[in-house]
């Protein structure tokens, strides 16, 4: 423009050859020469701002302003990986992903009608109209959480139709949202997500193998606002690696009786806590794996912390009683004794500087080693156990997987305590016997007992379908069992006899309670005394369990209750055996096993 | 070749070469004017050509911008419609929870059966033992979760501390009252004395 001007003022005197016809006015102008100069020297001053320009532009910094051009239209949107599912057996979800939002807002826009607002908010998303009121006129703030992880159809809409009422400095934004249908169910597995990721169980120890990836798009738009892509733009798209379902092996529908049934003993017997575990016996899949007392997944909050896991996994305690079916088998499995080696049981036994007595007050006793088990006797079994060589029971224990983790893939796993070969003598080895100064977690001591009724091999418990890598980079899952046989298959179908005449001796069986009508079922009871972990002594508060497998000569779930300080003082028998009858009579009726049809074992107990 | 050729020329007689040279030097007749090929139809083609390229252009860069604003327009209805799909799906997930469809069954007057027999229909067998259906085998409906152990021994020691205080206050109270009174009978005795 400048540049038309100045041409058209150096034409001018070339245009009009006037100094013919007005002399006056080339005398105004000033001489030729002089206008021609001036107006070279306008252009010259024109250029060279022209020319710096350039060489700003160009030469200096050529990107800066290619690169502001070209963001001004530019949009780059996230496209959100979904997170993986995690599914039951069946494929009913356990948590699933939904699109969510949160919803914002600016309080420089809102302070003006936050009263109108909040009161709009409270009705629209349910929100605390006093705290929104106070977010809404936050001094010098332009960002405000309103609520998190809202259903993005209900925050769209309350979002749109807080427009439509006039209402300015509102709007959402990407916060995907974790649900758990199921509440309380199966939680102490599944763990949760927080608000910025996840805080327990299997959300956090599989966190990479559920996350996935998200993807972005980078595309031209009309307008950085609507989004509206430009047609033969820029256009650069990552798609959005989804993360992958997690498949478990619990079953929700038995997990669901199995808590609740476990809720109603643990009341009922006044007690504090308790635990129980499914297993498929033959495929070492876990069905089942219940807390008492648990949490909400959908309100991890209420529940204090140290119950938004499994204390099943986390936390080990001396098994008692149940333990002697291990020792026990050992021995046969050695062929140091039979289910009828005849024993004489005095009232007290010397082991080290202290006696050891049995629960109930006797002089001598004769029993069979099947007595001794369906009687649960102390003195029995440590006479027996004596045959035992030096570190055989240690081996024979280690092998049935006591004293290290069950590989389930919860890092939150105890690995329980078995002296090491070192550590070991033979006053703690008596002891050990019956189920003393060893510690177990429940899936070890279910993962045990399976090992007696899958015909003497022992297989990985697995929490995972087919198999998945766990955030420390542990493969596991069904595909990775290990199977091994830990004794013989007759020494484990004797053991498994003898625990039925725990159950069906009318005369020495502890635990009639924990009969299934019309099938043969084998058992053994646990009453331990507690460690306090204060005074690293027994406190005289008891842990009181059951372990079992039905039917015993084709035996197709394990199942193993512990109930920790039953305030009713209650056994084994009494507080869980009701308890395994009810969740195996259960199972046994859902998974539609017919009884063997076979009749009980009559092993005489006594002699 | 060409040396066994140059020899020759200058024997050619001059005529020849004469005559030669004659004829390449002859005025070629001039050569026809071109045909002109009319110009107006050439014109119009290229015109034509033109605004058809750049009507075309122009329809062909609208129809993709419309077509983009209906993209966009398809986007957002297809992410409104997931999001609905999700969340009666959500719905339907929150209905099959076992909490709910249990409380449901008790509703109906439902209960888990006890024991349930057998049928063999080839053999005509019975396995099992059925029993009738109480109450016995069903778990009791609870609130989603029962207040946990430690929540209630919490709660008890609070309610105890809270008893102790009230007793001690009470007995403090009390002590206060009969000092008072001790103190009053004092001085009133000492009035007296």
């Amino acid at each position: 423009m400048a540049q038309r001007q100045v041409k058209r003022k150096v034409r001018r005197p070339a245009r009009r050859p006037a100094p013919r016809a007005t002399p006056k006015a080339t005398q105004r102008r000033g001489p030729v020469h002089i206008r021609l100069r001036v107006g070279f020297i306008l252009v010259a001053m024109v250029l060279s701002v022209f020319g710096g320009r350039l060489v700003q532009l160009q030469g200096i910094d050529p990107h800066s302003y290619a690169a502001m051009a070209a963001a001004e239209n530019v949009v780059d949107v996230v496209l959100p990986a979904e997170r993986g599912e995690i599914l039951d057996r069946d494929g009913e979800a356990l948590a699933d992903s939904s699109d969510g939002l949160m919803v914002l807002a600016d309080p420089k826009q809102t302070k003006k009608d936050a009263p109108a607002i909040a009161a709009f908010l409270a009705k629209e998303l349910g929100v605390d109209y006093a705290s929104a009121l106070a977010k809404l006129r936050k001094d010098g703030s332009r960002f405000q959480y309103i609520k998190r992880q809202v259903p993005a159809t209900q925050a769209t809409a309350a979002v749109e139709k807080a427009g439509k009422e006039g209402y300015q400095g509102l709007w959402t934004s990407r916060d995907p949202l974790r649900n758990y249908p199921n509440g309380d169910v199966a939680a102490n597995l599944v763990g949760f997500l927080g608000n910025d990721g996840p805080l327990a169980g299997l959300e956090a120890a599989f966190d990479k193998h559920l996350a996935g990836k998200d993807g972005h798009a980078e595309y031209d738009a009309t307008s950085p606002v609507s989004g509206t892509r430009m047609p033969l733009g820029t256009n650069n798209r990552v798609d959005p690696v989804d993360g992958n379902d997690l498949t478990l092996t619990i079953d929700r529908d038995l997990q669901y009786y199995v808590q609740q049934t476990l809720m109603d003993a643990v009341q009922k017997s006044r007690a504090e806590s308790g635990m129980a575990v499914v297993m498929d016996t033959q495929t070492g899949e876990i069905l089942s794996l219940a807390d008492y007392p648990t949490f909400d997944a959908r309100d991890p909050a209420a529940s204090p912390k140290s119950l938004r896991g499994s204390n099943a996994l986390s936390n080990v305690y001396e098994p008692g009683s149940v333990q002697k079916v291990l020792t026990v088998a050992g021995l046969l499995d050695q062929g140091l004794v039979s289910p009828s080696t005849r024993l004489k049981v005095p009232g007290s036994y010397r082991s080290g500087d202290a006696d050891i007595h049995d629960w109930y007050e006797h002089g001598m006793e004769k029993l069979t080693l099947a007595g001794v088990i369906a009687k649960s006797s102390n003195i029995g079994t440590v006479m027996a156990a004596n045959k035992y060589e030096d570190g055989q029971l240690r081996d024979y224990l280690s092998a049935f997987g006591q004293g290290r983790r069950t590989g389930l893939g919860l890092d939150t796993e105890s690995a329980g305590l078995l002296a090491s070969p070192e550590a070991w003598n033979p006053a703690d080895e008596d002891r050990i016997d019956f189920g003393q100064s060893i510690s177990v977690n429940a899936v070890q001591m279910t993962a045990a007992l399976n090992t007696i009724a899958n015909g003497g091999v022992r297989i990985d418990p697995s929490l995972i379908a087919g198999n998945a890598t766990n955030n420390s980079g542990i493969e596991v899952g069904t595909d990775t069992a290990d199977r091994t046989r830990v004794v013989s298959e007759e020494a484990a179908s004797q053991t498994a006899e003898m625990m039925e005449r725990v159950i069906n001796d009318p005369v020495n069986g502890t635990a009639k309670q924990a009969a299934v009508p019309g099938y043969r079922v084998s058992g053994k009871t646990g009453t331990a005394q507690r460690v306090n972990s204060e005074c690293k002594c027994y406190d005289g508060t008891t842990t009181v369990s059951f372990g079992g497998f039905a039917p015993t000569d084709d035996p197709r779930f394990t199942v193993y209750v512990a109930i920790h300080n039953p305030g009713n003082g209650g056994g084994g028998g009494t507080v869980t055996g009701p308890v395994f009858s009810q969740i195996m009579s259960f199972a046994l009726r859902r998974y539609g096993v017919p009884p063997t049809g076979t009749e009980p074992s009559k092993m005489p107990t006594g002699w | 070749m060409s040396i066994a050729a140059a020899p020759q020329a200058p024997v050619r007689s001059p005529d020849r070469a004469n005559e030669t040279t004659q004829t390449r030097l002859t005025a070629v007749p001039a050569p026809l004017p071109a045909p002109m090929a009319p110009r107006l139809p050439f014109v119009v083609l290229v015109s034509m050509l033109l605004i058809g390229g750049v009507v075309g252009l122009l329809v062909f860069n609208t129809s993709m911008q419309q077509s983009a604003f209906q993209e966009a327009r398809l986007q957002e209805q297809a992410t409104t419609l997931a999001a609905r799909e999700q969340a009666l799906d959500g719905e339907l997930k929150k209905m099959e929870d076992p909490h709910k469809i249990a409380a449901k069954a008790k509703d109906l007057g439902m209960v888990v059966p006890q024991n349930a027999a057998m049928l063999r229909v080839p053999e005509a067998k019975i396995e099992g033992e059925a029993a009738a259906a109480d109450r016995s085998a069903t778990p009791p409906l609870h609130p989603k979760v029962a207040k946990p152990y430690s929540v209630l021994v919490a709660e008890q020691k609070a309610a105890e501390a809270a008893a102790a205080k009230k007793k001690a206050a009470e007995l403090a109270e009390k002590k206060r009252a009969r000092e008072a009174a001790e103190e009053q009978q004092r001085t009133s005795s000492g009035e007296a004395r």
